[in-house]
């Protein structure tokens, strides 16, 4: 088949939207990563007093556990698909959506999930008695 | 079918835009009323207050249903019909890439809900969104936005996905509007679930959060998928291949509807797995189990408020969200801080939907009493309140009661370990089974209270309010006025006080601690013969049950004014989490936690663990630099006992706040240690212990019996005789403990029958089968009296050793030094001890002798070391301060003894 006239704008017409599709879908992706390193959305805190006392404690978002051994304050995004994490069975963290357990360290003992829940960055003010923590700080862990 | 009648159904596809249509007419109403920035708040004032426009939600809802229901069934007819090659193949291909608009469409709706539900079923759409690869974060952002603004969703339900559908549908059907029959077809259909099954809203989080009906095979799947994107992969492929069937060649074709058709029966299965088969935590369950969460539908009653004038009222909001229950039950009084209605609202104890104000909506799937285990979960013991506590009590023995049907199991001969686990609630059928049914099963915390009522002599269950529920005067009053049924305008206290009836109802019952620690005795007595005396009613007490006490030594700590809690607390009543055999395992406190010489183990406020922590501070006793006693075990810390400033223990009393200074051991209670290391406090400071030495446990399959358990009668009654019911000093014997170290400690302890007992068996066809039961029992019966028993009161009687109440003297005369026991009862045939006996005179114990396998008689040897300080002491003062240095070097001074010294004769060989 030659390419007349007719044909060639044919094959224009046709292949334009796949032609545009690539540059529109990398527009796409642009916006949301600008958007989401905009100031608007940076790290929020969350204060909780400290007087509180040991033992699991769940917030929207950010779980609280403090023991003897001291405090430590996890991210409550189940790794595996991201449903917030909102309740104890004893002391493991149990997904709700599909059935993911940590323990109290956050580290992965029953699947699907195949990764820890990130830890969060947190302040121990002493003298205020508060614990504030950074969210959206999900720190790096090795899984 | 008959054929005119099939012509004269509208094609699926025409069905689908009619419903369409509906759905589409219906959202645009919705859209004044439907708030984005405030979704779940903005439905459910439509279910409070607005029937039209729950109305026409519910609408939409079906609506939206049936055109996803006729739209699979569309494409499925016309995959069979193999259309695909009869349409151009780019009108095919838009078609196949508008099945996921179609699905985006639905499941926006069901996210633009906004409850806990969905918010968690945005995020894993975000998350799979994510998982695209190269455009993924683009395509997560662009179509849910970000955070909990759901106003993204919005649109794209709204607008995006509503126009390409139309778009495409007139694309392919060349129809902008559905037919007139189509819609006739439709309306009736989607009309009548409207208005009977109304869509509800989810008012708190779930332990377990399903997403919409035709997503949770998905949902299922993604609990078997350790890596997600295998599922994104699986979605994409099946839309690829839908998208080029037409360019496929048949044979391959057919053979990729017959997968598809395949993957779909899959689905379906995994859809019935995810809906029936799923409860908490995404564990598998009995589909006839008790379903997680709220109510899915409500009535036609959703639209119907009864009383006109709660609709004008202002819903108020607690912890963010609107509680309708607070219309109608305004102004209610009567709570801690903690459970007050302006924190909690009511739903969050007592369920029910806090999303309506018609009464019997309102109050549907409501729980009188949340303390009860059996919706704690859903109550007390959720994640927020007190999660970790329920998991404890369920566990506890105080639930489970294990050693009471150990025990009860041994006795009958249908188990062989009298420490194996056991729950009350698990009881079957078998002759044990229904004496503990019928018998002693009304007392364990699983038991659900139905009535509303202050704790009581009478009362029996009721999980956490078996304890911590409190009516003060106000409520009772209340309670008496309104006579229960309906709902009160002062509450009853949710309190971390424990008033002494919580624990007397059941604790009167068994080793009747509550009534002993009291100083009652129960007699054998009727009412009527009891009011025949001449000492009645001063010297008894009439329970609510109908039995009969007698005045005996109370304990030295009720005399105090200590109450049951003042001593146990959480750890031992509500557990510790691990299970235990038998009560003393469960006990933490020891007699020297507080009193004690010195050196008492402490802890710093925060040392404790965080109940520990809140209960101190609830009781304001929370003062800086103070140091809490820990239990000798280390295991727990008293919220009521303290160090002053010179290390002696404070406790302040939980009810009264009196503070106590507990004494110290005397001088001779050291003294006496020392050559008495193994011991017990109660061993000597018992004063005496309720003994039932003669009983008769029989089975009349005639009579019946209301079983506690499954809340009715059933054949067959057991039935218990006591004759012989004795409240004097208990026998000694020997428990094994484990100490802290993980060393074995012997203890000596006192003990009681558990039973001395003829038990007529049931023996199938046959006539009953009747066997002797001679088993003891260590007891703390709480008759704790400050001055100890004697040295005699052990050592020369016969009752302390375990032979049995009667004579006991020594015989010197002439060449005589022995020990001789005349017993006070009759020898039983069946084992040839005296009736009232633990074990033989002077005999070495054979056999089971009780109900532990941590506790024993003492040996033959044993016996004889305390009878020969019996036979010294018959001459020598037990104050002589030579005697303690005879005693506990007796192998070397019995070489050296006196010829005025009639030891016996095992003394001296």
């Amino acid at each position: 088949m030659t390419l007349s006239g007719s044909n060639l704008r044919r094959l224009l017409l046709k292949a334009a939207p796949a032609l545009l599709a690539a540059p529109a879908l990398w527009l796409m992706d642009a916006l949301a990563k600008r958007t989401g390193e905009l100031p608007e959305n940076a790290n929020a805190m969350l204060t909780i007093p400290l007087a509180a006392g040991n033992g699991i404690r769940f917030y929207d978002k950010a779980i609280v556990i403090t023991s003897a051994e001291g405090v430590s304050v996890l991210s409550p995004t189940c790794t595996h698909l991201g449903c917030r994490i909102n309740h104890a069975e004893g002391s493991q963290l149990v997904c709700p959506c599909h059935g993911s357990r940590f323990n109290a360290r956050g580290e992965v003992l029953h699947g699907p999930a195949g990764r820890n829940l990130h830890p969060l960055r947190y302040e121990l003010d002493q003298a205020g008695a508060v614990l504030r923590i950074t969210l959206n700080s999900e720190q790096a862990r090795t899984p | 079918m008959n054929d005119k009648l099939w012509r004269r159904i509208p094609p699926l596809g025409m069905v689908a835009l009619a419903a369409f249509v509906v759905c589409a007419v219906t959202g645009i109403m919705l859209v004044p009323v439907y708030k984005p920035d405030a979704p779940l708040d903005s439905l459910a004032l439509l279910l409070l207050k607005n029937p039209a426009g729950s109305f026409v939600r519910s609408l939409h809802y079906w609506a939206a249903q049936a055109f996803l229901v006729c739209t699979l069934a569309h494409i499925v007819d016309h995959l069979l019909r193999r259309s695909e090659t009869n349409v151009q193949f780019g009108v095919w291909l838009r078609l196949a890439l508008t099945v996921p608009v179609v699905l985006g469409a639905m499941l926006s709706g069901f996210l633009l809900r906004g409850d806990t539900t969905t918010l968690q079923a945005l995020q894993v759409l975000r998350t799979m969104l994510t998982l695209v690869p190269l455009v993924g974060a683009g395509m997560s952002r662009l179509l849910t936005g970000s955070g909990q603004d759901l106003f993204t969703v919005y649109l794209h339900h709204a607008c995006t996905a509503t126009l390409v559908i139309w778009l495409v549908t007139i694309d392919h059907s060349r129809r902008i509007m559905p037919s007139a029959r189509a819609l006739w077809w439709i309306l009736p259909g989607v009309l009548l679930p409207a208005l009977f099954l109304v869509p509800a809203l989810e008012w708190r989080a779930a332990a377990v959060e399903k997403g919409p009906w035709y997503l949770i095979g998905l949902q299922e799947l993604l609990h078997w998928l350790p890596q997600p994107q295998l599922a994104v992969w699986l979605l994409a492929a099946g839309l690829v291949l839908l998208a080029v069937l037409p360019r496929l060649p048949l044979t391959l074709r057919s053979r990729v509807k017959w997968g598809m058709a395949v993957a779909a029966f899959a689905y379906v299965v995994l859809t019935i797995v995810g809906i029936c088969f799923r409860g908490q935590g995404w564990e598998l369950k009995s589909p006839l189990a008790r379903q997680e969460g709220s109510a899915q539908f409500l009535s036609f009653k959703a639209y119907v408020t009864p009383d006109a004038a709660l609709v004008k009222q202002i819903v108020p909001m607690v912890a963010g969200q609107r509680e309708g229950c607070l219309v109608c039950h305004q102004g209610m009084t009567g709570f801690s801080t903690a459970h007050e209605t302006k924190t909690l609202g009511c739903a969050a104890c007592h369920l029910g939907n806090p999303f309506t104000l018609n009464k019997s909506l309102a109050h549907a799937g409501m729980t009188l009493t949340p303390g009860n285990l059996s919706v704690v979960n859903q109550t007390c013991g959720t994640a927020n309140c007190h999660g970790s506590v329920a998991d404890r009590v369920h566990q506890s023995m105080m639930n489970t009661m294990s050693g009471v049907v150990a025990v009860d199991k041994f006795v009958f001969a249908e188990s062989r370990n009298l420490d194996v686990q056991f729950d009350v609630a698990a009881l079957k059928h078998s002759p044990a089974d229904t004496h503990l049914r019928t018998l002693c099963a009304s007392c364990h915390l699983g038991q659900d209270k139905l009535q509303p009522g202050p704790i009581d002599e009478s009362s029996r269950g009721g999980g956490c309010s078996a304890c911590h529920l409190r009516y003060d005067a106000a409520a009772r009053s209340e309670l008496r006025q309104r006579g229960g049924k309906a709902a009160p305008l002062h509450h009853p206290d949710i309190s971390v006080n424990v008033e002494e009836q919580a624990c007397f109802g059941c604790h009167s019952r068994s080793g009747r601690i509550a009534t002993s620690y009291e100083g009652w005795h129960e007699t054998l007595l009727d009412e009527a013969t009891a009011k025949t005396s001449p000492s009645w009613p001063a010297q008894f007490r009439l329970l609510a049950d109908g039995r009969i006490f007698e005045t005996h030594p109370a304990d030295v700590h009720f005399e105090k004014g200590m109450k049951c809690i003042d001593c146990h607390g959480s750890a031992e009543i509500m557990g510790d989490g691990a299970p235990h055999a038998h009560e003393r395992n469960a006990v933490k406190i020891a007699c020297e936690d507080c009193h004690t010489a010195s050196g008492t183990p402490a802890k710093e406020f925060a040392q404790l663990d965080g109940e520990t922590q809140i209960v101190i501070s609830l009781r304001k006793l929370n003062v800086p630099g103070r140091r809490f006693v820990v239990s000798g075990s280390g295991s727990v810390a008293y919220t009521n006992m303290f160090l002053d400033a010179d290390g002696r223990p404070q406790l302040v009393l939980k009810e009264s706040a009196k503070v106590l200074t507990p004494k110290p051991p005397s001088a001779a209670c050291a003294r006496d240690r020392s050559m008495h290391p193994r011991l017990d406090c109660a061993a000597c400071h018992t004063s005496w212990a309720p003994q039932c030495i003669r009983c008769h446990t029989s089975f009349d399959s005639k009579e019946q019996a209301w079983d506690y358990l499954d809340g009715k009668f059933v054949q067959g009654e057991w039935e218990e005789q006591a004759t012989d019911y004795l409240g004097d000093a208990p026998a000694l014997g020997v428990v094994s403990t484990v100490a802290p170290s993980g060393k074995i400690e012997e203890h000596v302890t006192t003990f009681i029958p558990g039973m001395i007992l003829n038990l007529d068996l049931p023996n199938g066809d046959k006539k009953n089968r009747n066997v002797f039961r001679r088993l003891f029992a260590p007891a703390s019966s709480h008759t704790i009296v400050a001055h100890a028993r004697d040295c005699r009161s052990c050592h020369a009687n016969p009752a302390a050793l375990g032979y049995g109440r009667g004579q006991m003297k020594y015989a010197t005369k002439g060449t005589a030094r022995e020990w001789q026991f005349t017993p006070a009862f009759q020898r039983r045939s069946e084992d040839g001890l005296q009736q009232d006996a633990w074990i033989g005179f002077l005999r070495e114990p054979e056999g089971k002798t009780t109900t532990r396998n941590d506790a024993r008689p003492f040996t033959l040897q044993e016996q004889q070391r305390i009878l020969l300080v019996g036979a010294c002491l018959q001459c020598h003062n037990a104050k002589e301060p030579r005697l303690a240095l005879v005693f506990s070097h007796f192998t070397n001074y019995r070489n050296y003894l006196s010829p005025l010294c009639r030891v016996p004769e095992w003394a001296i060989h």
